[in-house]
């Protein structure tokens, strides 16, 4: 089947199998790698994209279900060359090791910080608890969120 | 991965219509969570999906008249766990379903298909039974609604036929003076399945005896049940801390959990009672922040 999937703010037409999942296909078709695939079945957080601004795990998404909605993945964060507030955050608080997660944890935080601009630290938690890192960069992730919440 | 065909019909009928011609190749599929784990696993081959994300009807929560509530198959976890109308009339059903794994699978999984999915861990259905929730059955054959006390045969196994979806879920009207909770414990992390759920619904009298009790468990029962002898033993009661703790006690008696890597059978039934107490509790306090005096 042939979509057009919207994803940060650009069209693609895109010949895909019924099949398909939207990861696979960002990953494999668009070339939009930041989206990883972790443990594959909706628990790990690190496939995080966001359709019409909510969080969804991209592993258990049919592609054809995110057609009329808009994607947003972690290369659409960064403007015209500069750094978006939640990258700029979690490089100053050295918020991973190796990174895995890092994608899906800022688009999470990115979902939290466009719906709550000022999160408390107990709102943070609570929102990014369903999101792993292996790593265990938590605290420093959880300092990124509430330091880009600041402005 | 396996590969199947899927299709957007854009009315119940054509849906109906698909799944009767495809028979057992056919497969309706909803916010598709708990499918696509299944099929990414091996565990179960589609042929055919038969998608209900276009049809218009099926989306959303509206309230009833009378005031009950009416939850369509396309309705989201997050959807209903934010819904002004279950929080102004099935508030309990707002708390069940925000403890459901994590937000993006909320953003993504619908509770119709949860239920249909029939997996004994889920946190709505033990709540949708002490609601006395029914569901709506059609297929090309007609309509029939099905309470979910009748709903469900056994672990992944409910009483739908093969030709047969689910479109949506009544609440009936609350009564008054009904208050209820829904306490779950999940041993590994938030997001995992609870070890065990309990759902409680009280309708206390002017003098604080109980009129109408309704308890049910979920997870450690091959599916979610009502314990309608311990709802018997609470009618006409005064809730005093020894019948809770009684109550406790005999629904521990009446279950039979399997030992699994939430906990060994002894462990789960511990739990059980100590939770049908923490419920009755729980829901006699709400009781009494709404009002109920307790003498």
């Amino acid at each position: 089947m042939t979509l057009a999937l919207r994803v940060n703010g650009q069209t693609h037409p895109v010949e895909v199998e019924p099949y398909e999942l939207l990861l696979d296909v960002l990953r494999d078709r668009l070339n939009l790698t930041g989206p990883k695939d972790g443990c594959g079945e909706g628990v790990c957080g690190a496939c995080t994209v966001l359709l019409d601004g909510r969080p969804i795990s991209s592993c258990l998404l049919l592609a054809a279900y995110a057609e009329g909605s808009e994607i947003a993945t972690v290369e659409g964060l960064a403007r015209d060359g500069g750094l978006h507030p939640l990258q700029r955050a979690f490089i100053e608080h050295g918020a991973f090791q190796c990174g895995y997660c890092t994608p899906g944890m800022l688009m999470m935080a990115k979902a939290l910080l466009d719906r709550t601009p000022r999160p408390s630290e107990a709102q943070v938690r609570e929102f990014m608890s369903g999101n792993i890192c292996r790593c265990t960069s938590y605290v420093e992730i959880i300092q990124a969120v509430l330091r880009a919440g600041d402005g | 991965m396996a590969r199947f065909d899927l299709s957007f019909p854009e009315t119940v009928e054509e849906a109906c219509q698909a799944l009767a011609q495809d028979g057992s190749d056919g497969r309706i599929v909803a916010g598709g969570v708990a499918l696509m784990i299944l099929v990414k696993h091996g565990l179960y081959r589609p042929r055919r999906l038969i998608s209900l994300k276009r049809i218009r009807g099926l989306a959303g929560v509206q309230e009833t008249e009378g005031g009950g509530v009416r939850l369509g198959a396309m309705a989201t976890h997050h959807e209903v766990e934010l819904s002004p109308v279950v929080h102004r009339r099935a508030p309990v059903l707002a708390e069940a379903t925000a403890h459901v794994a994590n937000l993006r699978i909320r953003n993504m999984g619908t509770l119709v298909g949860d239920l249909c999915h029939a997996d004994n861990h889920s946190d709505p259905a033990p709540v949708l039974l002490v609601l006395d929730a029914r569901a709506r059955a059609v297929s090309a054959r007609g309509s029939r609604e099905v309470p979910f006390a009748q709903f469900f045969v056994d672990t992944y196994q409910t009483v739908l036929a093969e030709d047969e979806l689910l479109t949506e879920v009544f609440i009936p009207p609350a009564p008054p003076r009904l208050a209820g909770c829904y306490v779950r414990f999940s041993g590994h992390s938030s997001i995992d399945w609870p070890t065990l759920g309990a759902a409680c619904m009280l309708r206390l009298g002017e003098d604080a005896r109980v009129q109408e009790a309704r308890l049910a468990l979920g997870s450690v029962t091959a599916v979610p049940q009502r314990l309608p002898e311990i709802e018997a033993m609470l009618v006409g009661q005064a809730l005093t801390a020894d019948l809770m703790t009684e109550a406790g006690r005999r629904a521990a008696r009446l279950v039979d959990p399997p030992a699994d890597a939430r906990g060994s059978t002894w462990y789960k039934k511990r739990m059980v009672e100590v939770f049908v107490r923490r419920a009755l509790e729980e829901t006699l306090r709400r009781a009494r922040a709404n009002g109920v005096q307790i003498p």
